[in-house]
């Protein structure tokens, strides 16, 4: 079973990872065997390159909301995390354009450390304020996971996955997705937003099944 | 439209995912399934899908 996913700085995509892998493991040894490919999105192509103030000086500054509004949205949103076991630190995100960290995704993806990386840039870009546009960064946590600096470097100054990460927009343009997370798998089924757990089982048992009937 | 004006239908725990028929907004290559209201970030609004300024209360 195949499905597919997007999205770096997008609060609902972890949540929704999470409610997936607590999904899929709830099934238990029903559990099917799941491929997961993750597919570049870009939410907002007109968010600057880097960024220096705080998300909450951000979105108070491009939504025209007092300060403390936005802080108090952030605050639900930080709950809402928490309870899916996620610690976000919006008083620390660095709001900046992402394309970069998507390129690395895919350059992870050729070394077969894709869901590693998904996972070490949501926790870096949510968690620990990291900067998931400057190469310097990226290039260390691509080293985490035992890709070799040099090559990371080369990718990523060259631009050698920037074609891929467009077509993944593209793609996701031609299907008429507007948000994230969607999820698609066995490439029938669309699941939009961040589910609860118990969604994610259900329609990992049923896509589970029609394959199974399908092959039997 | 945003992901929250698909369609306003709801998947209860206890049961089978409810197949919701696409619109104009929604993806033609699948069917979708799930609650089409669920949390989603759509531009730079990423709280409630369609509402930039969602009541934090909710």
């Amino acid at each position: 079973m195949s499905l597919h996913d997007a999205h770096i700085a997008c609060p609902w995509c972890y949540i929704g990872k999470r409610h997936l892998e607590a999904g899929l493991a709830a099934l238990g040894d029903d559990a099917p065997d799941v491929e997961i490919e993750y597919h570049s999105f870009e939410l907002s192509p007109d968010t600057p390159l880097d960024f220096e103030g705080s998300t909450t000086e951000y979105l108070s500054k491009a939504k025209g909301l007092p300060l403390e509004r936005v802080e108090q949205m952030l605050d639900h949103v930080t709950g809402v995390a928490a309870h899916a076991g996620l610690d976000y630190h919006f008083e620390t995100v660095a709001h900046v354009k992402t394309l970069k960290g998507h390129e690395l995704l895919h350059l992870a993806k050729a070394h077969g450390v894709q869901l590693e990386m998904k996972e070490r840039l949501l926790k870096a870009y949510f968690t620990e304020g990291g900067r998931v546009n400057r190469i310097e960064e990226l290039v260390g946590w691509a080293e985490e996971l035992g890709i070799d600096a040099a090559e990371a470097r080369d990718a990523l100054e060259s631009g050698r996955y920037a074609d891929d990460v467009q077509a993944d927009i593209a793609q996701a343009r031609a299907y008429g997705i507007q948000g994230v997370p969607f999820f698609v798998f066995e490439g029938k089924y669309g699941v939009s937003g961040a589910q609860p757990a118990e969604v994610f089982s259900q329609v990992l048992a049923q896509v589970d099944g029609e394959r199974e009937g399908a092959a039997a | 439209m945003s992901a929250s004006e698909r369609t306003d239908a709801t998947v209860p725990t206890d049961a089978a995912p409810q197949e919701h028929p696409t619109t104009d907004a929604a993806p033609a290559p699948f069917t979708m399934l799930g609650d089409a209201s669920a949390m989603a970030c759509e531009g730079d609004a990423c709280l409630i899908p369609g509402s930039p300024l969602p009541d934090p209360a909710t």
